[in-house]
This record gives structure tokens, C-alpha cells and sequence, in this order.
């Protein structure tokens, strides 16, 4: 089994687990609880409305294996980003990031992405970076079609797009 | 494979694919080596992230193991793997970047074969004209359109499009319509844009399919032409040619007096593993595209040729080319239907390719391809949409499909200093030295390149474009050209007019390396046509047999190692 986020998680999380992703071919963490704070983190940047969001698309399933395959020493540095947004919000709330409603979220986001912190980050993976990284991950597995598991992504539906080939 | 063939062939791309179809037909033995696979139609990868147009994951079609290049930037080095597009890769496939690209076969103009007699020679620049005219190559443009299968359009508004094309491409959409009346507006004339693509079904394949994924992406259908599926099968075809797919060329090999007599290859064994193997031809045609046939030229060092072959006078691996993509967007009046069928590139205008005030060239401007969801999102969204949330998510689906991307290869200034040379130290995993990319562009193509933009910008906004901006300027990781220009004097460049290297009359260049510039225009077509040219010399060359050859003069040298 892969490690995951709520394997390395220390403190600062929610460890309540939340129903699994669905099982899909190739590296995965469908055995494992997901990471709440990831969670509330890609549904902050592609929301539900009366469209699915990163919550149905299953983004924080995939950008955790996309850091676990990465290897451990990156996905340690991802949980602790998770852990210092997580402490952001604190800073600012007194509350979890999880528990922030989606203005609140996208507010901590938008401060913590142009680099407004008010805990210490290290300046090999400043806040910065960590945001804009989840940004890509999480656009690419919302309209991007990878070969990696192959099946179409949710963000395709919502535009009317069809590649037009099968 | 056998140990000795009439002609040796680096590379399956436009350049490679169409010697080894042209030779072979000749009735001459003709080894075909490509160091990346054959990717049947049914294979063709769909994946949106990894595909040659992707900025972030290119995929190369065959990843090869360990194969770094040195990027040198601001005098700092990176050493870079694939898929980095700093290193200007195409496809590591049969076929090249034939396989994946946009498939618009334009001819060069005639005034992009004397770029220096036009304009002069800017400072610091290694502008210069072609040992020949567009008139000397006109014919093979033809011959290159027939052999490839182009479709263009029904009506000849020009000189550039003076013969009949094999087929006739899609009729026109709305957007070209609204196109054509803004660049009327504009003062511009327009026309279709060539298609290296089967709009109806033809040599045996079907046609387009109008999909939504296109430059970039392998065809799924096989309606794409390029050297893979038109050059190669012919070749093929004769029993004359064999192909060694995943087969690296290390060396061009030399007698004991200086004289090409061969190569030196990485071949997979059948059990598995690499094994290395020399082969003997009576004439090696590189065509590997201008980075790795530069690399090929300056590995291949030797007594006799100390700065490798064909660098008697330093010029392997200058005046590196690609193109230069200025690129504006806008977003379509509400009463102009969207493009929604691929492969979505339809009208241009020649109007902004030479004669621009206070520019040295210029480039086609045309709408370009239909865009995938991610590539909308990373490059098209207007300029005020934020990165992502609930506001990134309704300018997506309101503006998807109604943006107009227009773009054009502006022509690229040579510079003696933007080149290919070896990188002392960085080795692959052949154990095989590596290349080094460095220079600068050339401040005069940054300026065309603005004016270009800036016209770009009124097109749109002449058709009802609204908003219009500017997007994000790049210079092309592909269109690699110039590293062994031809030229009539020895001195002046690396092959003569004919593709052979000066002063080797059995060594020969077939791809965009040879390129003096590299036009106003997509560059692959004239690549095709140049190579049907060459391979002429060749044959005459390769049919002449084992003869004895004399040893090259030694004459002053510049080492470019």
C-alpha cells in the first residue's frame, strides 16, 4: 500500500474519515480515509454549484497519489503545507481550514497564495508555490485527460466538450 | 539489418522519411534508422496533459531513458531532461514530428530565400540568402504536395498556391467568414490555410474525422499525413528499405583518410538489452532535425576532422532557428457561431509576411487549432478571469469555444551565437556526449515579433472582437532549423545547395538544419520539398558505388567543438 496523507499526518487535521473515492485502476488510495483539509482545499479552487466540483471529481484522491508517487520526501512536504495552511487558518478563523465555509476558504487561499502569511513556511516550498502547485494539479485533473488512469474528466461534461474520438 | 547499405538515413521525419521513399523507389538498399517506435493509429495516445503541445508534460511518443541537454540561459546552465521544452524536442516516433504536428504545409515566400539582400544585415546577426531561389524550388513544392497529400483551397488567389491541390479542404466556418471581413477591414487579404490532411478519403486512408484534439496529438484515424504514413510506407514498400526503430545513430564514421564511410549505432538486441554496431553505406544522409544532426556532425570528430565533420569552418551548430509566436485573443460576437470541429485552423493572411515598416520580415497571422479544455484554461481565458474559484469556473463554460486565437510564426533572425555545441561532461545514458543549447534571439526578431502582435491585435479587433489582449509570447520548442546552413562557398556554411556537406561527397543533410532562415511560414513542407531536391544528389551519389573518393583538402579550420 502506497503512504498517504493521513499516514504521515501529524496534527492539525481532521482525521475524520470520509467515504473513499471510488476504486479506479493504477496507484491509489482508496483504502485510506481522505485528507480533509486537501478536500476543503480543491473544492475551495473548483467549487460545486449546480455543476459537480473537485469534490465529485475526486481531485484530492488524485492529487494525493500524484504526490505519493512523487516519493516520500515530497509527500511529507505536501502534508506539512496542508498543515501550515491548516495553521493559516487557524491564525485567522480559530478554526480547521476544513471546517471554513467556502468564502471564508477562498479568502485564506487568495491571502496565502499572494504570499500574505502569518505562520513561518520553509523557503524551499513557500506558500506560494504550494498553492499554485495544487492549482495545476487540480485544473489538470479537472479538464485534462491524462493516460495515466484514462477515463474522462469531470470538467468535460460541464463545457459540452467531446474530444470526438473514442 | 545487413552491414552495408547504398544509403544510410537518420531520422524518419519529413526530411529522412521522404530520402528513404525516393531512394528506395531508385532501386537503391537503404537503411532507415529512427530511435523511436512506430505508433499504430489505434495507439495513438489521447492524453490532454502529455502530448508535444503540452508546455508542461511533453511527451516525446518514445520516452528514452537518460537523455540530458544543457540549457544556457542568462549564462546560467541547466541541464534538462525530457520532457523540458526548453530543449526544443520533436517526436521521438516513426515519422518525426510528422506525426503529432499541425499539419500546415506552407510554402516559403520567395523573399525568405534572400532575407539579406532585402534587408541588409542587422548587427550582430548571420542573416544571409539561400544559395537558391524560390523558382529553383517551386517544382518540388509541387511534387511535395502530391507526394504528401495537401489539401488547399479550390481556388488559386496566388503565386504561393499556383497548382492544383490533391484535395480540397473543409469549407470555411463562421469564424473564418468573420476572419476574412476583419482582415478586409484591415486592408489584408486572406485565404485558406493548406492542410496536410486528408479532408476526403485518399491513399488508402480515411479522412479527417473533425476532432477536437489535433496539433499535438498522433491521428487517430490516420487522416494526418506526414513522412510516417506516406514517405516511409513507400519506402517500405519496395523491399529495399529497412527500418531500425529504436535504434540509435552515435557516430558517422570515417576511414583512415578522413572519408564517410559509415555509422555507428545503438540497436536493441532480441533477448534484450543494447548492443553497439557499425554500419557501411556508400552515402549517410543525416536527418536527425538540427539539434541532434548538429550533435551528429560535431560527435563525429577525428584526426582528419578535428572539429567534426563538415566544421572546417565553425559554422555546425550556429544560427539556430525555431520561430518566434507573437499571439493575440478575443472573444467572438454572441451572433458568431464557434468553432467546434477541429482541426480548426482555416483563414491566414500573407499580408504581414514581408515589406513591414520598420521590421526585418514578419510572419503569416491565422486562427489557430481547437483547443483541448486544459489548454483553454492555462492560455485563453481573458486576461481579468481569476486562476480558479467559482469565477474561474463560469468564465470557463461562457467563454469555451469563444475565444479567436490568432498567431503567427514570425521569421527568426540568425544569430552565430544562438547554437548547438557539445556539452564537456553531461553524457547520456548511452554514455554518448550531450549538447549544449545556447545565445540569445536576435533584438530584430523581438521586434518584428512585437509589430506582428500588434497586428494581431487589430485583426481581431477590425472583426468585433470583444475584449482583445495579448497572450503570452513564446518562441516556438519546435520549427528547429539553420544548425548546417547550406551555402555555395565552403566557407559560408555546412552543405552545399544540394544538401551535401561541403567537402564530403557522400555525407548529406535532409531536414530543417540546412535552412539559411526559416521563412515567414511553418517550416515542414519546404522541408519535404528540399528533400525530394536532395535526393537526387543522393542517388547520383549512392548509385556511383564503392569508388574510390578522394581525402578532403584540409583547410583553415575553426574549432567548434
Amino acid at each position: 500500500m502506497t503512504a498517504g496523507l493521513t499516514h504521515l499526518s501529524h496534527g492539525g487535521g481532521d482525521d475524520t474519515a470520509l467515504p473513499p473515492p471510488p476504486s479506479r485502476p493504477g496507484p491509489g488510495l482508496s483504502d485510506v480515509a481522505r485528507d480533509k483539509r486537501l478536500l476543503a482545499l480543491v473544492e475551495t479552487l473548483i467549487p460545486t454549484d449546480d455543476s459537480p466540483g473537485a469534490t465529485l471529481a475526486n481531485l484530492d484522491h488524485d492529487i494525493e497519489s500524484h504526490w505519493a508517487d512523487c516519493g516520500a520526501e515530497l509527500l511529507e512536504a505536501r502534508v506539512g503545507a496542508l498543515d501550515r495552511l491548516d495553521a493559516e487558518a487557524r491564525a485567522r478563523t480559530g478554526r480547521s481550514f476544513a471546517e471554513l465555509d467556502g468564502q471564508e476558504a477562498a479568502g485564506v487561499v487568495g491571502e496565502v497564495e499572494s504570499g500574505q502569511t502569518r505562520v513561518d513556511w520553509p523557503e524551499d516550498f513557500p506558500a506560494e508555490q504550494f498553492i499554485a502547485e495544487v492549482i495545476q494539479l487540480a485544473y489538470e485533473g479537472f479538464y485534462g485527460r491524462s493516460a495515466r488512469d484514462g477515463r474522462e474528466p469531470v470538467g468535460w461534461a460541464i463545457l459540452g466538450y467531446q474530444p470526438g474520438v473514442t | 539489418m545487413i552491414d552495408r547499405y547504398d544509403v544510410l538515413i537518420v531520422g524518419s521525419g519529413p526530411g529522412g522519411g521522404t530520402v528513404a521513399a525516393h531512394a528506395a523507389e531508385a532501386g537503391l538498399r537503404v537503411l532507415l534508422v529512427e530511435r523511436g517506435a512506430a505508433i499504430a493509429p489505434a495507439d495513438a495516445p489521447q492524453d490532454h496533459l502529455h502530448n508535444t503541445m503540452s508546455w508542461r508534460y511533453r511527451n516525446m511518443c518514445h520516452a528514452p531513458d537518460s537523455d540530458p541537454r544543457s540549457v544556457e540561459s542568462a549564462g546560467v546552465v541547466h541541464v534538462v531532461e525530457p520532457p523540458d521544452p526548453r530543449r526544443i524536442d520533436s517526436a521521438y516516433a516513426l515519422g518525426g514530428g510528422s506525426l503529432t504536428w499541425g499539419m500546415q504545409a506552407w510554402r516559403f515566400d520567395p523573399d525568405d530565400f534572400r532575407m539579406a539582400s532585402k534587408y541588409g544585415v542587422p548587427a550582430g546577426s548571420s542573416l544571409a540568402d539561400w544559395p537558391l531561389t524560390y523558382e529553383d524550388l517551386k517544382p518540388y513544392y509541387a511534387q511535395a504536395e502530391r507526394e504528401l497529400g495537401v489539401a488547399g483551397p479550390a481556388a488559386r488567389p496566388g503565386e504561393l498556391v499556383d497548382r492544383a491541390y490533391p484535395m480540397t479542404l473543409f469549407a470555411p466556418s463562421e469564424v473564418d467568414e468573420w476572419l476574412a471581413a476583419g482582415a478586409q477591414r484591415c486592408g489584408w487579404a486572406t485565404q485558406p490555410v493548406p492542410l496536410a490532411i486528408n479532408t476526403v478519403p485518399h491513399a488508402g486512408r480515411p479522412a479527417c474525422i473533425r476532432c477536437r484534439q489535433c496539433v499535438g496529438f498522433a491521428c487517430p484515424v490516420d487522416a494526418k499525413n506526414g513522412s510516417h504514413n506516406t514517405m516511409v510506407p513507400r519506402a517500405v514498400k519496395t523491399g529495399l528499405c529497412d527500418l531500425a526503430l529504436q535504434t540509435r545513430v552515435t557516430e558517422v564514421t570515417t576511414d583512415a583518410r578522413g572519408i564517410v564511410d559509415g555509422v555507428e549505432l545503438i540497436e536493441p538486441q532480441a533477448g534484450g538489452g543494447l548492443q553497439r554496431r557499425r554500419v557501411r553505406a556508400k552515402a549517410i544522409v543525416l536527418a536527425a532535425g538540427a539539434i541532434e544532426t548538429a550533435r551528429l556532425l560535431l560527435l563525429s570528430h577525428s584526426r582528419h576532422h578535428p572539429g567534426g565533420l563538415g566544421n572546417t569552418f565553425g559554422h555546425v551548430g550556429r544560427h539556430l532557428q525555431t520561430h518566434t509566436y507573437p499571439v493575440a485573443l478575443g472573444v467572438l460576437p454572441p451572433d458568431v457561431a464557434p468553432v467546434l470541429a477541429g482541426p480548426g485552423v482555416g483563414t491566414a493572411t500573407l499580408a504581414l509576411t514581408h515589406d513591414n515598416p520598420g521590421v526585418i520580415g514578419g510572419a503569416l497571422l491565422a486562427n489557430d487549432f481547437v483547443m483541448t479544455p486544459i489548454a483553454f484554461w492555462e492560455s485563453a481565458l481573458p486576461p481579468n478571469v481569476p486562476r480558479w474559484g467559482k469565477a474561474n469556473k463560469d468564465a470557463m463554460r461562457r467563454f469555451f469555444g469563444r475565444v479567436v486565437d490568432i498567431r503567427g510564426p514570425v521569421q527568426q533572425i540568425p544569430s552565430p551565437d544562438l547554437r548547438v555545441t557539445l556539452q564537456p561532461g553531461v553524457r547520456d545514458a548511452c554514455g554518448v556526449s550531450t549538447v549544449r543549447l545556447g545565445g540569445e534571439i536576435h533584438p530584430e526578431t523581438r521586434r518584428a515579433a512585437r509589430f506582428i502582435e500588434e497586428q494581431a491585435v487589430r485583426w481581431l479587433t477590425e472583426s468585433g472582437a470583444q475584449p482583445v489582449w495579448v497572450g503570452q509570447q513564446s518562441d516556438a520548442t519546435y520549427h528547429q532549423a539553420g544548425t548546417a546552413r547550406m551555402s555555395l562557398a565552403p566557407e559560408d556554411g555546412v552543405t552545399d545547395r544540394g544538401g551535401r556537406v561541403h567537402g564530403h561527397d557522400n555525407l548529406f543533410v535532409a531536414d530543417a538544419s540546412v535552412h539559411v532562415t526559416n521563412g515567414a511560414f511553418n517550416p515542414a513542407l519546404t522541408i519535404f520539398a528540399l528533400s525530394i531536391r536532395t535526393s537526387q544528389s543522393i542517388i547520383e551519389t549512392a548509385t556511383a558505388g564503392w569508388r574510390q573518393r578522394p581525402t578532403p583538402a584540409p583547410i583553415r579550420r575553426k574549432d567548434n567543438r
